[in-house]
């Protein structure tokens, strides 16, 4: 039998921010989010309980950093999206917002390179991405804004204005081979099986 | 989107590399550390291994450029990246090449000045007004690879070896944790040395003797040798019959001076210097603590004659 004093039970009673997280396979993470209308006081909750994921789930993860989220991964289907502002910085806890974005223009030829997902846990992909893109957004102040995004942060903004479109980066190199990879306890990247992961249930 | 936290193995040996590990280790997952098992002139302490155990980090001593190839021909790293900060071993093009992205090193001056061992004395016995941090790929030929940051800072006028080195060990980590990433990302491309302007020149790792003063010297070199030369070898000499380290100068200006001769003059112990004279504001008497001049003359005036 286990007992909890009263604190312990406050903090088994209390969720962590992280899990407020969806993963595959549910299947919200093939929904399109609504446009934001107004910013609402609603609309600064999601925004902070984002924030509050993606730190939490930092916490827990030993050799990664979690650089940018979209509303629906937790669950939440508005098209907001946010980007750590430095993610070569663990103690940088800030983040930029981008409410309603899309991307305007793609510039330059695909690129392939690793990323991961917050909604699917330890697998990494080599994904195509443009090198340049635009994007248009509005910000928490309510104000539209335009960005030119380079290198790293074009491949974030185009994998998370994807999940606001209902796609997942693993959509994007769906039946390729030697493209994904597990990261195991080492914090070392291992080549998965191709057929495991055409095969996966959770996956598809 | 998540991203793998950038992992490197880190090469270094010296305190200036075990406080450089310090700060990397906020920013970077660091996969090992390689060091030497007895760095040279630093008397059996072995800083960087000290750090590694208490940072819970692997870490690899080698003794010499041999027991380093065998090391990582033997051993697997998943790092694409090495970091390379005051190691004193001599890294063979093998090692080099097994890191995907090779290694960076981070040398205390504006490269291709002072390269070598002991950049930081070099500078502070120059005078030169200002010296930096270069960010250099790492290539067989000594400090000569192409640069991917470098950045200036000027030295105080009073600045010592350690308060330099302080400065110049936040530099590098300042510089490394914005060049590292953008090097991973293929964003920066590295430059020959010659962008930075300065000319070539080398330094050397400093001897015991360095430390014994040569009165012939200009009293302005002698000074800087004392700020340069404060924690080791220390500027030392003797003074009718008394042993004594200086540890802080000014240089006052005289005309036909006696190299080594000194006068007492008005609290003032000034000695002579093969150009203008030397007036001595902090010492140390061997065996006692480092004193104020006036504290010396009220001691020790009628054993200097
Ligand atoms: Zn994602």
């Amino acid at each position: 039998m286990l007992y909890l004093t009263d604190k312990e039970a406050i903090l088994v009673a209390m969720p962590n921010p992280r899990d407020m997280l969806i993963t595959l396979p549910n299947p919200h993470l093939r929904q399109s989010s609504k446009r934001v209308g107004v910013i609402t006081k609603d609309v600064q909750k999601t925004i902070t309980d984002m924030e509050a994921a993606v730190i939490d789930w930092e916490d827990s993860r030993q050799h990664e950093v979690g650089v940018a989220l979209a509303a629906v991964q937790i669950d939440d289907l508005y098209k907001i999206v946010i980007v750590r502002n430095d993610y070569d910085n663990k103690e940088d806890k800030t983040f930029k917002v981008f409410i309603n974005p899309s991307i305007t223009k793609f510039e330059g030829e695909p690129v392939a390179d690793f990323e991961g997902c917050l909604s699917i846990q330890d697998i990494y992909g080599k994904v195509p991405r443009y090198p340049k893109i635009r994007v248009k957004a509005v910000g928490i102040d309510g104000k539209p804004f335009r960005i030119t995004a380079e290198g790293f942060l074009a491949r974030v903004l185009q994998h998370e204005i994807d999940h606001t479109n209902g796609i997942v980066f693993i959509d994007r190199i769906k039946g390729v081979n030697d493209v994904f990879y597990k990261l195991n306890e080492d914090g070392n990247l291992e080549q998965l099986d191709d057929k495991k992961v055409h095969n996966s249930r959770i996956l598809w | 989107m998540t991203k793998k936290s950038i992992t490197v193995v880190f090469f270094g040996s010296g305190p200036l590399a075990a406080k450089s590990l310090e700060l990397l280790a906020q920013d970077f997952e660091i996969e090992a550390v390689i060091t030497k098992a007895s760095p040279l002139g630093h008397r059996g302490e072995v800083p960087v291994l000290n750090l590694s155990k208490k940072l819970g980090i692997k870490a690899f001593p080698v003794e010499n450029k041999a027991q380093l190839d065998n090391l990582i021909e033997s051993s697997h790293f998943s790092s694409d990246l090495g970091i390379l900060i005051d190691f004193g071993i001599i890294v063979s093009q093998e090692v080099i090449d097994y890191f995907k992205k090779g290694i960076i090193n981070s040398h205390f001056s504006l490269l291709p000045e002072w390269r070598g061992a002991d950049p930081i004395s070099f500078a502070l016995l120059s005078g030169q007004k200002s010296t930096g941090v270069s960010l250099m790929l790492l290539v067989k030929a000594m400090d000569e690879g192409p640069l991917l940051a470098y950045s200036e800072l000027s030295i105080d006028s009073d600045a010592t070896n350690p308060s330099l080195s302080g400065e110049l060990v936040d530099l590098s980590h300042e510089l490394l944790k914005e060049f590292v990433p953008r090097y991973l990302e293929d964003s920066i491309e590295a430059q020959a040395q010659d962008i930075t302007g300065r000319e070539v020149s080398y330094s050397r790792k400093l001897t015991k003797n360095d430390g014994i003063i040569d009165w012939d010297k200009s009293a302005d070199k002698i000074e800087h040798e004392i700020r340069a030369f404060i924690e080791w070898p220390k500027s030392h000499t003797k003074l009718g019959g008394i042993e004594i380290i200086i540890t802080s100068g000014h240089v006052v200006p005289a005309k036909d001076t006696k190299p080594g001769n000194f006068k007492i003059d008005n609290n003032e112990l000034l000695i002579d210097c093969g150009e203008d004279s030397l007036s001595i504001d902090k010492l140390k008497p061997s065996g006692k603590p480092e004193m104020s001049i006036q504290a010396f003359l009220a001691g020790y005036t009628g054993r200097l004659a």
